[in-house]
């Protein structure tokens, strides 16, 4: 595959150069090189990562000039993203060619056909009428009873994918071979979900970890939810620190 | 003391939280204050940069406060002696707006006569004893007729792609979806300002000819105009998810982040369209504004 007909780059507003990628092309590696290697991109821009693709934000001080500096860098700074991000997709898969026929990874680089060696983290979740709002859509979408929706949940391992939303969310992705649940997001968002609600959009699962705003399907509660800090966050002694490609599973137990 | 208008010796809420500021307590956090945010002014940029130029040239104070509030009426008493710059607020105000006011320790700032919800923007500085003007109500201002001051309008510009094809606004850029007359929701705050269509602009429910588009997680950002199934856009506000799965159609330019910073529950809202360039030409002439229009009283 010819990086240079994989990614694709537009400026979406004055200061925001937004990347995509084709899918599955951005890699674990690619995203970590990514987002520990702003320093490396012109201006050092903020960085934002989605699921197949990248934000880059430069962020302008309220200096005099600052603007006009601007204008006339921004045509500079996306010739300079765009050779960067090749330069790097092609020494990725260079590495994973080199890998494939029997060579050693260099230190910090984890083959992607590799699987995860990370334990499986167990999250204790309840899955009462009370919290599960959206149960009964999800069982009449896929034509199944609730009891069956929370099964097929259950019995999913689920893979870390990225970090994203909101500061503390993790998108996860079911693994290969797991039972399907079909869970379209909602046709506007709701206002507020609680802290610790269990749910489930598209193909992804994860858990808000504070109160706020989203589309997904609330099927059950994290245990222990809603004794959380004051500002409705949830409390750090069971808050999961992410690890893209750390595994999780979904136990029931007590609200 | 300042005689402000409106201005009263003690006279605090009953019902207060404290709000710590500049490391002390210095005003205390009426209930009518429905949101108190420290640190930057998210929803004004340009409200941020006008008030910290203000006060720098006023106090030449390294240490200083930005207030972003959403409030219904409060009375905020200060403990300390503070230069306080206010970055306008809802309805007709009887103080100087974006202008610096010295405030002496008891000494009450009464926004009672703000009836309903509305955003200000406060800048607080510690006053220094050797300032020279420091009997002087307004030491530097921003000229009256300076277009800085927040206008409202109810017409956000939003980016479109140039000829050259440099850039594309959304994942699937949809203007006809905003050719509609919207409404602010009440439904809107930090997160997300949600539209809803005015009455008699057609139903906005199953009107959708993108209904159930789902994509892959993106990043979002300030101003970012999402698509949800329903046919109702939410412009994502300072406080936004960092990504999103729906479709995303748009951004409001950055000039027009003044305008969304000051649009209220049941306001109406229309879109027009502008390119990067434009908005980057008019982002340099209001920075060439600031630097001219305040000015010593």
């Amino acid at each position: 595959m010819k990086p240079k007909n994989s990614a694709s780059q537009k400026w979406i507003s004055e200061t925001e150069l937004f990347v995509s990628f084709a899918p599955s092309m951005l890699t674990p590696n690619l995203r970590r090189k990514i987002h520990e290697a702003n320093a490396e991109i012109p201006g050092s821009p903020e960085i934002c990562l989605g699921a197949d693709s990248v934000l880059f934000r430069w962020r302008l001080e309220h200096e005099p000039g600052a603007w006009r500096q601007w204008s006339g860098q921004s045509v500079g700074l996306s010739s300079a993203c765009r050779e960067i991000l090749h330069q790097w997709i092609e020494a990725f898969e260079a590495i994973e060619a080199d890998v494939a026929r029997g060579e050693s990874a260099p230190a910090g680089f984890k083959p992607s056909q590799e699987p995860p060696e990370h334990a499986i983290k167990q999250l204790s979740a309840a899955y009462p009428d009370a919290a599960a709002w959206d149960l009964g859509r999800l069982a009449s979408i896929n034509d199944l009873t609730p009891e069956e929706v929370i099964r097929r949940h259950l019995a999913t391992t689920y893979v870390v994918a990225f970090e994203g939303f909101v500061d503390g969310f993790a998108y996860l992705e079911p693994l290969p071979g797991s039972p399907t649940i079909k869970a379209p997001r909602h046709e506007s968002p709701r206002p507020k979900v609680p802290a610790g609600a269990v749910a489930l959009g598209g193909p992804y699962c994860g858990v808000y970890p504070t109160t706020g705003p989203g589309g997904w399907n609330i099927i059950g509660t994290i245990k222990g939810a809603g004794n959380g800090s004051k500002d409705g966050s949830v409390a750090d002694d069971w808050y999961p620190s992410w690890q893209p490609g750390c595994l999780v599973q979904f136990c029931e137990g007590l609200p | 003391m300042n005689q402000l208008p409106g201005n009263r010796p003690g006279g605090a809420s009953s019902s207060t939280k404290s709000a710590h500021i500049l490391g002390g307590k210095v005003i205390k956090k009426p209930a009518s204050m429905i949101g108190l945010q420290q640190g930057q002014m998210a929803w004004d940029p340009f409200a941020d940069a006008i008030l910290r130029q203000i006060l720098r040239a006023t106090t030449s104070a390294p240490a200083s406060d930005l207030f972003e509030c959403t409030l219904k009426g409060p009375v905020l008493t200060f403990h300390d002696s503070m230069w306080v710059a206010l970055g306008g607020a809802e309805g007709s105000l009887s103080w100087p707006l974006w202008e610096a006011l010295a405030f002496s320790p008891g000494e009450t700032l009464d926004l009672s006569v703000i009836k309903k919800s509305c955003r200000i923007y406060l800048m607080l500085a510690y006053r220094e004893k050797e300032y020279p003007g420091k009997n002087t109500l307004a030491a530097w201002r921003l000229k009256p007729e300076s277009r800085l001051r927040a206008n409202k309008s109810h017409v956000l510009e939003i980016l479109t792609p140039e000829s050259d094809g440099e850039i594309t606004p959304g994942t699937n850029h949809e203007p006809q979806e905003l050719r509609h007359n919207f409404i602010m929701s009440p439904a809107s705050d930090r997160r997300g300002m949600r539209l809803s269509r005015a009455s008699g602009d057609g139903n906005s429910l199953g009107d959708n000819q993108h209904g159930g588009a789902e994509i892959a997680p993106e990043p979002l950002s300030y101003g970012c105009i999402q698509l949800p199934p329903s046919g109702q856009p939410i412009i994502m506000g300072p406080a936004s998810p960092k990504t999103g799965g729906y479709l995303r159609i748009g951004k409001v330019a950055r000039p027009s982040l003044r305008h969304l910073a000051w649009l209220l529950p049941g306001d109406p809202v229309t879109f027009a369209t502008t390119t990067r360039r434009s908005s980057i030409e008019q982002m340099i002439s209001l920075e060439e504004a600031l630097a001219r229009d305040i000015v010593p009283c």
